[in-house]
Order: C-alpha cells, then structure tokens, then sequence
C-alpha cells in the first residue's frame, strides 16, 4: 500500500509528463512514475516527509529539464535540415523555448526583458551552427560560437542588444531580447 | 557500422555510468539509478528524466535492449528490465581505454603518481 503522501506527491507532479515529447512520454512515462514514486518512498522512509518533498522535486524538475532539452534536440535536429526562411521560423523557436525553458525555471518577479532573470542561458542553432549566451542578472558574460568560447572583449551589449564580435572585428551574430522569453537575430548563413 | 561508430566516440559521464550499471546484471531504472549512486559514492544522482532520457539515446544507439525479463513477484508492474547489447559492452571498454591513457598520460606529465591501477582489457 503507497502511503497517501507519497501518493500526493507524486500526482502532483504528474502534469509536468505532459511537457515531455509525445512519442518519449507514451513510451516512458509509466516507468518514470514508477521510479518517482520508488525514490519518494525511499526518501520518506529515510528521512521522513521534507525528504520526501525534496526528493520529490528534484525528480519532477528533472523531468520539466528533461521536456526541455528533448524538445531543443528535436529543434536543432530540424533546423539542420532546412535552409532559409523555415530555417530562420525554426530558430526563432528553438531559442524562445530555451529562453522559456530559463523563464520557468529561473524568474524572478520583474518583467524586464534581459534582466528579468538571476541567470539566463540561451542555447540555439541557426544555419552557421550553435551558440551559447549567459546573461547574469541581465548583463552578458560568458558566449560560445560553435562551442568555442569568445573572449570577454568580443562580448557588446547595449540594452537589449547583444553583439557577439568576430576576430576581425566584425560582427559574427546580433540578438535583440524583445520581451521576456523572445529573442530575436537575423539567420546566419553556413 | 553503428558499432564501429559508437566505439569511436566519447561517452558522456551519465552513459558510461549507466552502462556500468549494467555490466554485471539486468536492472530496472531504479536498480539503475541506485546502482549508479553506489558506484559514484552518491556523487551522481540522477533523476527520471535524465534516466530515461540517456536509456532512450543509448537504445537507438543499440547500445543498450531492453531485456526479456518481467518485474519479479511483488515488485512495480511497470518496470522494465534493460541489458547491454554486446557493442554496449564495446562502447564501455573503449571509453575505459581512453580514461587508462588519460592516467598515462597524467603520470607521464607527473600529474598524478602511483595510482598502482592495472587491468587487462579483454573481451570477457
């Protein structure tokens, strides 16, 4: 017999299966429940309810990280295969469901476009390849071009206004944080 | 050729642990997620979604099959038991080379010294 916390515990994260890919979820989920509610029970019997909770909410964001990371290489994997202005509609995409992904997991209560958030990572692809952006606390830190990290003195911001600077000194790639959770830049090419 | 591929390529921490996991017998997600936290000491814990996610891309890759075996008498209806295919095996053995020249290479360069590590790299 499942102890009726554990069972609260449980079903209150059972919504979040649904952010999970279809195909991932119809053929997972059963299990993932199984195994939440076997880690929650042991969590309880070692350390009563708040390890229960804990517990119970590291694997239930686990799961929403999980959603969010199968659903970008879902993304990027499409944007691969495409060219132009489908190529440019899959970008934009892919990089507001990673800047959701932050807002989920990481806002705070303002509403400001960059700054809205402790720490924001964007993680996206467009025809040329991946790049990485860490805002902390609204200002740019840390970038990566096709996972190669810049250096601090090819990162510009202005605002909103992100520019990443090639070595020549032109620039590589330009984004414009519109509102919360939507970023926008111009394609580059391969 | 995904044999050949596979072994070429490095594994991620969490594959290579989860293939570990499994090296001695067939387990379930959880018996996989507690076996890793042994191994690891508690220093990786992973969650069910991490899990199952890594279970997924390990199978596509064959590395890894889910294995004939039913959940035992009173045990969770819905778990299923998972096994390493035979490039699974593979993989692990080539990503435990790359570690043991990783060790050369640290002591060579007096990283690290008198680890006392020997192993024979077969096909056991």
């Amino acid at each position: 017999v499942i102890p009726r916390r554990i069972r609260l515990i449980v079903a209150a994260g059972r919504p979040l299966l649904r952010l999970l890919p279809p195909s991932f979820r119809q053929r997972y989920r059963a299990e993932i429940s199984g195994l939440i509610e076997s880690a929650v029970s042991e969590a309880l019997a070692r350390g009563g309810t708040p390890a229960a909770m804990r517990e119970g909410i590291r694997q239930w964001s686990d799961v929403v990280a999980t959603a969010i990371r199968q659903r970008l290489c879902a993304a990027a994997d499409s944007v691969r295969g495409l060219t132009g202005v489908r190529a440019g509609a899959l970008t934009a995409a892919t990089a507001v469901m990673t800047v959701a992904g932050a807002l989920l997991l990481l806002q705070r209560a303002s509403v400001a476009p960059v700054d809205a958030y402790a720490e924001l990572v964007v993680s996206a692809h467009d025809p040329a390849g991946h790049f990485s952006l860490t805002l902390r606390h609204g200002r740019l830190v840390a970038a990566s071009l096709g996972g190669e990290p810049l250096p601090q003195e090819r990162l510009r911001q202005e605002g909103g206004q992100l520019q990443l600077i090639r070595a020549d000194g032109g620039i590589a790639l330009a984004v414009h944080f519109e509102a919360p959770g939507m970023i926008r830049w111009e394609p580059r090419s391969p | 050729m995904a044999d050949g591929r596979r072994v070429a390529q490095p594994l991620t921490r969490l594959s290579l642990s989860i293939l570990l996991a499994m090296a001695d017998e067939d387990r379930h997600g959880y018996g996989i997620m507690k076996e890793i936290e042994r191994l690891t000491e508690g220093e990786l814990q992973v969650g069910a979604g991490s899990l199952y996610g890594a279970l997924q891309r390990l199978t596509a890759e064959g590395l890894v099959e889910e294995s004939p075996q039913d959940a035992g008498a009173g045990e969770d209806a819905r778990r299923r038991y998972y096994r390493l295919t035979a490039s699974g095996r593979a993989a692990a053995r080539a990503e435990i080379r790359r570690m043991a020249r990783t060790i050369d290479v640290a002591c060579e360069k007096r990283l690290v010294r008198g680890l006392g590590t020997s192993f024979v790299l077969g096909d056991a």
